[in-house]
């Protein structure tokens, strides 16, 4: 009676195993999102005045895409793999091509701690 | 009995004011020049508040057209035995317009100026000098001291002042030789003041601004254009697109500009000249198109509806303006 009940066992454990690796297999785990950092700027009105925070941004060390966005106000910086850009950069950077940052939003942990603001 | 053009003008007593014309054109050319470059925040003539970020850079260059014709009197045609016609076309560059910090801009403006002065001279026929050449060099700074930001919109109040170098060519010739009056001279000769505060506003696809402007003119060469006090008002809307969806959408911006100048009787060899001076106000509709974030096209045309002109003078004739904007960066 033992060995049936460890037969019974080892089986349902064999199971749930084949049953896992057989969904992993099915449906792969998602790459992990790419860093991204969304900078809510005033002042922005015309695409020529604009220009000027774009091209600051673009030069920053780690930023591999940006885009602009005069409607919202929103400029969202794709970083490089594992490069984060401290918010203090941010706000000097804007405030260089003459506006302002009203907020700073990470999709990942920020290496500066204190800066750090990860979107829900 | 032959006589120069030169002769016959200032024997018609018309040298002075003709010239003293010539002089005031110059002067309004110069204090429409190029303003520093930045849309519904940039008209043509109304300078803006807003400065080009630090380290960035714009370079604008128009051309304009505008001149005088027909003679008046408190507002009454007078027939002008000469019938002088003046034209001026300026080809006019700002150049190197460096932010020294976000909110202190530099600018340097070079003009290139044709004048051409037709008229009839009594036993020669019609006449017509042409000069041209490289004019006075104008450096100014602008100083954002008020600046509240907020979403797609800024408000942003500020002051410019500068100083006209009298670099210009004044070497011209008149046909026979003499040197040209200064007034037909390419330069002006005098080193001039030009100060104004400014006020822009924008909201969304909304702008709105102001200025208040004095230019002191000094004299040279027994010649001294009179003072301007100068205002200006505009209003600019984004007519497409209605929303900006990327930052690289084209843009076409128009504007309505009312552009005011009360100018100072000149001074010829010490004494005002009663045939120059008084009142003028334009109105000016403008086109902006920008293609791409960095580049702006942009036309005028400036009509006069008043003209409240000291003495009798040449009427005003609707200026035509058209150029360019092109921003980069230096770093």
């Amino acid at each position: 009676m033992r060995t049936v009940h460890l037969v019974v066992v080892l089986a349902l454990a064999l199971g749930v195993m084949t049953s896992e690796t057989w969904a992993q297999d099915a449906a792969p785990a998602p790459a992990p999102a790419e860093r991204q950092i969304q900078v809510t700027i005033l002042g922005m009105s015309c695409p020529f005045c604009a220009y000027g925070v774009e091209q600051k941004l673009k030069k920053l060390k780690g930023v591999k895409e940006l885009e602009v966005v005069l409607e919202t106000g929103l400029a969202t910086l794709t970083l490089e793999e594992g490069v984060d850009v401290s918010n203090e950069m941010l706000r000097k950077t804007v405030k260089e091509a003459g506006f302002e940052v009203a907020k700073i939003v990470r999709n990942f942990e920020s290496e500066y701690p204190e800066f750090s603001s990860k979107r829900g | 009995m032959t006589t120069t053009p030169a002769e016959d003008a200032h024997r018609c007593g018309t040298r002075r004011r003709g010239f003293g014309d010539w002089g005031r054109l110059l002067a309004a050319g110069l204090v429409t020049a190029p303003s520093t470059m930045l849309a519904q925040a940039l008209p043509f003539h109304t300078e803006t508040a807003i400065t080009t970020g630090f380290e960035e850079s714009a370079v604008r260059a128009f051309s304009s057209f505008f001149g005088r014709q027909g003679l008046r009197r408190n507002g009454v045609g007078l027939a002008d035995p000469m019938n002088r016609d003046i034209d001026v076309f300026v080809q006019a560059f700002g150049l190197l317009p460096y932010a020294i910090s976000p909110m202190w801009t530099t600018r340097v403006v070079v003009p290139f100026v044709r004048k051409s002065l037709a008229f009839t001279a009594a036993g020669s026929g019609r006449r017509d000098y042409v000069t041209r050449g490289v004019g006075d060099v104008l450096v100014d700074t602008k100083w954002v001291f008020y600046k509240h930001n907020q979403l797609k919109g800024t408000t942003r109040v500020g002051i410019e002042g500068g100083i006209k170098i009298p670099l210009g060519s004044t070497g011209a010739r008149m046909p026979d030789g003499t040197r040209a009056p200064r007034p037909l001279q390419a330069g002006t000769g005098s080193w001039d003041v030009p100060l104004k505060a400014l006020f822009t506003m924008t909201r969304d696809r909304i702008g709105l601004l102001a200025n208040a402007g004095y230019r002191i003119n000094t004299p040279a060469d027994g010649f001294e254009a009179g003072d301007v006090f100068s205002y200006d008002f505009a209003i600019g809307v984004r007519v497409a697109p209605s929303v900006y969806k990327t930052l690289t959408e084209k843009s076409l911006m128009v504007y309505l500009e009312l552009n005011g100048e009360v100018v100072g009787r000149e001074g010829v060899a010490g004494s005002p000249n009663p045939n120059s001076g008084g009142h003028l106000l334009f109105v000016s509709p403008d086109l902006q198109w920008i293609p791409t974030p960095w580049l702006l096209f942009e036309g005028s045309l400036q009509v006069p509806v008043v003209q409240d002109l000291h003495g009798s003078q040449l009427r005003y004739q609707p200026r035509l303006q058209l150029g360019t904007r092109f921003r980069f960066s230096w770093s």
